[in-house]
């Protein structure tokens, strides 16, 4: 599990926070965690989309098919 | 060379009526000189030329077949190194049991797709230069998606794509005349100057997709989109050059399963530099 504290410096903390206060309504603590309303619990992103994870595998599946779609249009 | 010019023409046009797009622009370029970012994340637009230039210049020798071969296995290796660095991602991704297997396999799925236009005795070192076109092409992706998030805009990223390439392709064109001298006509053909459109909607798309995918999943899945169209359109329109045969189809469908494979999460035999906890 990632949390804001780890991505600070490398990516930017307001992406962490932008990206999950837009998908699940989370906010960070001082301590660098983030609660989010809906599980009400802390949570961690999901490494590679930096979502939460209950939106990152439906955001991963429509990429795929978003790139799928994409290659087709190179067909033509 | 048409593709890129009207394309750039068309992003021209729109840059100047998106005002979000020209402060894009100018976040890119203000981070570059911030040193915030390296300069070459705006040169993506070079691979696209690398590619077209390696099409052009090993295409009629080698085949598509070949050729297509060439561009995927660059491509697919210089994904996987891609996305475990991080460049295409928010973050650097694993390299996983899936991922590994997926690319395989779609390598795989490729080179049976094309087999049937495989055939002549080609120089081994012909191929070096497609492979270095997949290679690049990965980075443009990749660098690409990085410009769309410094400049917050599709438009921008597209733009300086288009700008770069552009460039480079202007360069190697003046270099050829040179050497052959320039054409005396332009094509008439107006199918071909669709290029440019479609170019802009496939890397205006891709900058976009990259970000969620990486660039891996981006490359298999256009690929495996690619394959897939061109069967359909082989049906739909079909030609006396061109048919449909098995091993198109069963290499086709074994690069969907591939990129539905690479897809899945699974366990990590490589992991990137961040660690969880």
């Amino acid at each position: 599990m990632l949390w804001p504290t780890e991505l600070r410096g490398r990516n930017g903390y307001s992406y962490y926070l932008a990206c999950a206060g837009r998908r699940a309504g989370s906010k960070a603590r001082a301590d660098g965690r983030a609660r989010s309303r809906a599980i009400d619990g802390p949570i961690a992103l999901d490494p590679v989309t930096l979502m939460h994870p209950a939106h990152s595998q439906r955001a991963m599946a429509l990429g795929v098919l978003g790139a799928v779609a994409v290659g087709a249009l190179t067909a033509i | 060379m048409i593709s890129f010019g009207s394309g750039l023409v068309i992003l021209a046009v729109a840059l100047a009526v998106w005002a979000p797009g020209r402060c894009g622009l100018a976040r890119a370029f203000a981070s570059v000189r911030a040193g915030t970012v390296p300069w070459w994340y705006l040169c993506g637009g070079a691979g696209g030329a690398l590619f077209v230039l390696s099409q052009g210049i090993t295409g009629a020798v080698l085949g598509v077949a070949l050729f297509t071969v060439a561009v995927v296995g660059g491509q697919t290796i210089s994904s996987l190194v891609i996305d475990r660095t991080g460049i295409g991602h928010a973050l650097p991704g694993a390299i996983t049991v899936t991922r590994l297997v997926g690319s395989a396999l779609a390598l795989v799925g490729v080179t049976v797709a094309v087999s049937a236009r495989f055939g002549g005795d080609i120089p081994a070192w012909m191929l070096l230069l497609p492979f270095a076109a997949g290679l690049a092409v990965a980075v443009q992706q990749a660098v690409n998606g990085q410009v769309r998030r410094i400049a917050g805009s599709a438009l921008t990223a597209t733009f300086m794509n288009f700008l770069v390439g552009t460039i480079v392709l202007s360069v190697a064109a003046v270099v050829h005349g040179a050497f052959v001298g320039v054409p005396d006509r332009w094509p008439t053909d107006p199918v071909l100057f669709l290029g440019g459109p479609i170019g802009v909607a496939f890397i205006g798309a891709a900058v976009r997709v990259v970000r969620i995918t990486g660039v891996l999943l981006l490359g298999l899945g256009s690929v495996a989109g690619q394959l897939a169209a061109s069967i359909v359109l082989d049906v739909v329109v079909p030609t006396t050059v061109r048919t449909v045969v098995t091993s198109t189809v069963i290499g086709t469908l074994l690069t969907l399963v591939a990129v539905a494979i690479a897809a899945l999460p699974s366990r990590t035999i490589a992991r990137g530099p961040i660690r969880a906890r």
